[in-house]
This record gives structure tokens, sequence and C-alpha cells, in this order.
């Protein structure tokens, strides 16, 4: 086996892995850049639409467009990657330093033994078996990441009459591209009695192509022997049970399911990173920095964001961190914890330390029309305005309110009426 | 005077827009939040407009498919000729990103271009 001492590692070379390599390599940090695909940029070079970037570059790009200027970057750093590399193990040595154990088809078995790592393994789709779907189980039942990987790269076609469960963006915008490539889309069902993805994807994926949306309705049974034949569908009602009565079959030979994603954290887990129930993700600090002192987390793997610019932005905090681990070792400092209060569904980060301004990423537990965000021990407020589960707020604390903090803070939101 | 309602598809944001019209003529836009909102309502009143992104087939790459998009809109209605021209192209690699792969696609005015760049499979 090959054994290699290195300064960095950064696993997964999406654009949270991307973005901490070249953070860390300008700080004069070498990382090596692990990634399991034989191509770099992760899951952006099949999210052929517009609609990246805004925040990060100012303009609105497609995700390969996106990725595409941190490759370039990347290559001109002369960031040192390994592609087809996958991590089989993470552990801590009693020096401190991370062992990564990967394997790939040229080298066989490699071990990086690295002064810090940043995470950046990005999420999984939640697939049919995870909302347990009754049926049989025959092919033609995709999620929407793996039917976009096989239209938008493999240049296959997964189905002909398509059923959509899921009415977050991918679902939308996959009802949008197979029809442009020639499938009939049935329509989007949604558990839910409103839209989850952005009202824009409504309007440009949904009504332009006449797809039908069929709010509170989802998939109870999924027929056919070898290939998908059809579904039922029902409207559904308290406590997400079938109402009676609605039950309506629809032919199709294809059903694809956007029904959530889940951050990727085998590898932290088998670290001991402590973990954060609601973002399912590492618990960090404002640096990104996770429970174990070396490691630092970014992108979809700490949380499920709603754009790839604030996974960049995350990505840039943890490797310009880890490259200080790496060159200074882990700064001292009193930490804050700061925890979700009533209509704070999760926050980004969890923990704090008091010595600068930091930039907080949080959700909300349910609509709101005039949300009103608290932080009861700090005194302070901030009017939020709408707000819904599906789009991130943000909040920003300053250093010398963080400083009066004790050990916790608390974030509270609520409707604040006129 | 006639009153139409848009939903703007230009940012996340999505702004509701009302856009007032004498006959064909755009007179007032209401409520939108930027420029870019104003010309999206505008268009949409009288000329709806879209950006069409897709894949054509790709020769030697690393992937069987390249995405590509058009630089700029085309009018709505070009969207099924864009994606039928886009099903007959086949590029080799290398390509960079920025790349023209249909010229003036279907007389729209606007180019095809490469959303990614690919180097020759070794």
């Amino acid at each position: 086996m090959i054994e290699r001492e290195v300064d960095a590692v950064v696993i997964g070379a999406g654009p949270a892995g991307l973005a901490a390599a070249c953070a860390m390599k300008e700080q004069g940090v070498d990382p090596v850049l692990l990634e399991r695909d034989h191509i770099l940029g992760g899951i952006l070079p099949q999210c052929i639409h517009p609609g990246f970037g805004l925040i990060h570059f100012k303009e609105e790009l497609t995700g390969p467009e996106f990725v595409q200027r941190f490759i370039d970057r990347a290559n001109e750093l002369d960031v040192e990657r390994m592609l087809d590399t996958m991590v089989m193990d993470i552990a801590r040595e009693d020096d401190g330093r991370i062992r990564v154990t990967a394997v790939n088809p040229k080298m066989g078995e490699v071990a990086l033994v690295a002064k810090a790592v940043v995470l950046g393994m990005g999420c999984r789709e939640r697939t049919r078996h995870n909302i347990t779907i009754p049926g049989t189980r025959p092919a033609g039942v995709y999620t929407a990441g793996t039917a976009q990987r096989l239209i938008n790269v493999e240049g296959l076609m997964p189905g002909k009459e398509v059923v959509v469960l899921g009415s977050g963006d991918i679902g939308l915008i996959m009802a949008r591209r197979f029809t442009l490539e020639g499938a009939k889309v049935k329509m989007v069902c949604e558990i839910q009695p409103y839209l989850c993805g952005l009202t824009r994807n409504r309007v440009q994926c949904l009504v332009d192509y006449d797809i039908p949306l069929h709010l509170g309705t989802t998939i109870i049974d999924v027929h056919g022997k070898d290939r998908v034949e059809g579904v039922t569908i029902a409207e559904v009602g308290p406590g997400w049970k079938p109402v009676p009565g609605t039950e309506e079959y629809v032919p199709c030979d294809c059903v694809v399911v956007s029904v959530g994603l889940i951050p990727e954290n085998e590898l932290s887990n088998k670290l001991g990173i402590e973990t954060d129930p609601m973002t399912t993700g590492p618990r960090v600090t404002e640096d990104m920095a996770t429970s174990v002192p070396g490691v630092y987390a970014a992108g979809n793997v700490l949380l499920v964001n709603d754009l790839v610019d604030y996974v960049s932005q995350q990505a840039i905090t943890a490797g310009e961190a880890a490259a200080r681990y790496v060159k200074e070792g882990a700064p001292a400092g009193k930490v804050t914890e700061v925890t979700c209060g009533a209509g704070c569904r999760l926050i980004v980060p969890q923990r704090v330390t008091r010595d600068k301004d930091v930039s907080f990423l949080l959700r909300v537990t349910e609509p709101m029309e005039n949300a009103v965000l608290h932080v009861p021990e700090l005194g302070k407020k901030k009017k939020l305005g709408r707000a819904v589960p599906g789009e991130m707020e943000k909040l920003r604390l300053k250093q010398a309110d963080l400083a009066k903090a004790g050990g916790t803070i608390t974030i509270v939101v609520e409707e604040g009426g006129e | 005077m006639e009153e139409k309602e848009f939903i703007c598809i230009v940012c996340p944001k999505g702004c509701n827009i009302t856009v007032a019209m004498e006959g064909e003529h755009v007179t007032e836009v209401k409520d939108s939040s930027c420029p870019r909102g104003e010309k999206y309502a505008t268009d949409e009143a009288t000329d709806p407009k879209r950006l069409v992104f897709s894949t054509v087939r790709l020769e030697g790459g690393p992937t069987r498919m390249l995405p590509v998009r058009t630089r700029e809109s085309v009018p709505r209605g070009k969207v099924t000729a864009v994606m039928k021209e886009l099903a007959t192209v086949v590029v080799d690699a290398p390509v960079t990103m920025g790349d023209i792969i249909v010229d003036d696609v279907c007389g729209t005015g606007t180019d095809v271009v490469a959303s990614w760049s690919v180097e020759k499979r070794s």
C-alpha cells in the first residue's frame, strides 16, 4: 500500500471540494483532492439549467459553467487531484493527524496522512424506499438526480410517460427536461399542500409546458412486474393518510422521485464527528470546524443548501481555516452554542467563537407572512418578512454583540404581525 | 387599459409583476424590483422569451453528452425548434466553455455555446 504524508486532504471534488482546495492552495497549503468520479465537478456537470452563481459571481450561470470556473482555477493553481478514487476509511492518529484510506484502479489502496481534512462529500437523494412507497419493484423508478444523469451525461432516456413525485426544484426541473426531450410528463404530485420549489420553477417548468401539479397528493401504489405500468395516486388527509375515494390510476412507464436530499456523512460518522440531528451534518463553528480538530466540512455534507453559492462560500471559509490550522494549529477562544428556539428548524454554524462577525443560514419550521427573528440573549431582532421552510434565511451577528453572549444563544422566529 | 400579471423567472426571488397594456403596447410595469424584471415582464406581455439549455452528442470526450445553452433568450415559440436542431448536432472533443456549437440557431440571432470544457479522452 502506498502511504504519503500530506498537508491536507479534501474529500469530494464537487463545488465544495474544489472551492476549499483552491482556497487552501491560495493560502500556501498543498491539498490533495480526492474524487470518486472520473471527472471533476460533482453534481453540477449534470445540472445544465441556469440559476447558479448570482451571489458568488454576480451573474446567472448554468451548473457546468459555474463549476468550470472553479475547475479552471484549480488547474491554474495546479491543485493535486486523484480521480476514480473512493475513500474507504478515515481515522484519527495518536498524534492528531487524520489518516484517509482510499482506493483507485491505478494505485490500489492508498493512505494519505494529513494535518487537516475538508469534508466535501455532498448529499444523496432520498429514494422511493426512504419514503416507503408501496407496490411492486419494477424497473423505471428513478430518483430525479439519477434520471438527470442518465439524460444529461449518459444521453439515455429513462422513460416516455412520466409521473414525478415531489415538487422541489429538482423535480420541477426534471419535469421540464423530460418534456423537452420528447417525453410526456403526466403530472407532478406533491404530498404537501404547497409547492416546495421556487415559484419561478413552477412558471418556467410546469406552466410553460402545461404540466399539471397536484398538491396534497401522493403515489400510494406502483404497478408493473418487470417495468412500471402505472401508479395509483390519492389525495392525503390528516397524518398523510390517503383519503378513500380519491384514488386514481395513472398509466406511465417511468416514475421520478424527487423527495429530498440527505447529507452524506458515513465518513464523518467513522471519525466520530458530532452531528446535528436537524441538519444531519456535522456541527461546525463559523470556521466550518467540526468537533474533531483539523477536520472541516462545507457544502451539502453540512446541510442541504438552497444555492450552490452558499456551498462555495462555506468551502472557501473551510479551506482558509484548514490552511490556518495546518500552519498554526487550532485557534483558542471561548465558544457559544447556538440553539434553535421556536420557529427555527435548523441553523449553521451551530457553535461560534466570539471574536468575529458571523453569518448564519437558517430555516424556519413553517411558512410565515411577517416573520421576526429574535436572539433573546443578545436583545437582537431582525425582520425576515415572508419566510418559508424551502428558502434559507440569512442572519449576521456582529462580533460586538457576540462578545456579550454567554454559553448559549437561542434563535427564535415568530409571526410578527403588522 | 388592460393589466396582466406575471411571476418573474429572472432570479430565485420570483416577484409578482403587473404590466399595464394599451393594446399591444406596454405602458407601465409595476412592482418589479429590478430592471431585469421590468424587461422580463415587458417581453412576457409582448414577446415571451426563454433561455434554452440542453445537451449535444460528444465524441471522444469523457462523457457521452456535452451541456450547451443559448447565449441569449430565444422566442418561446422557437424552443421546440431549437431542441430539434440540437438533437442533430455531434461535436468532437476537446471543447472549451463558450465555444460556439450552433451559430445563429434557427434564425433567432443567438448562438448555442458550450457550457463546459472537455478534454480529448486519452
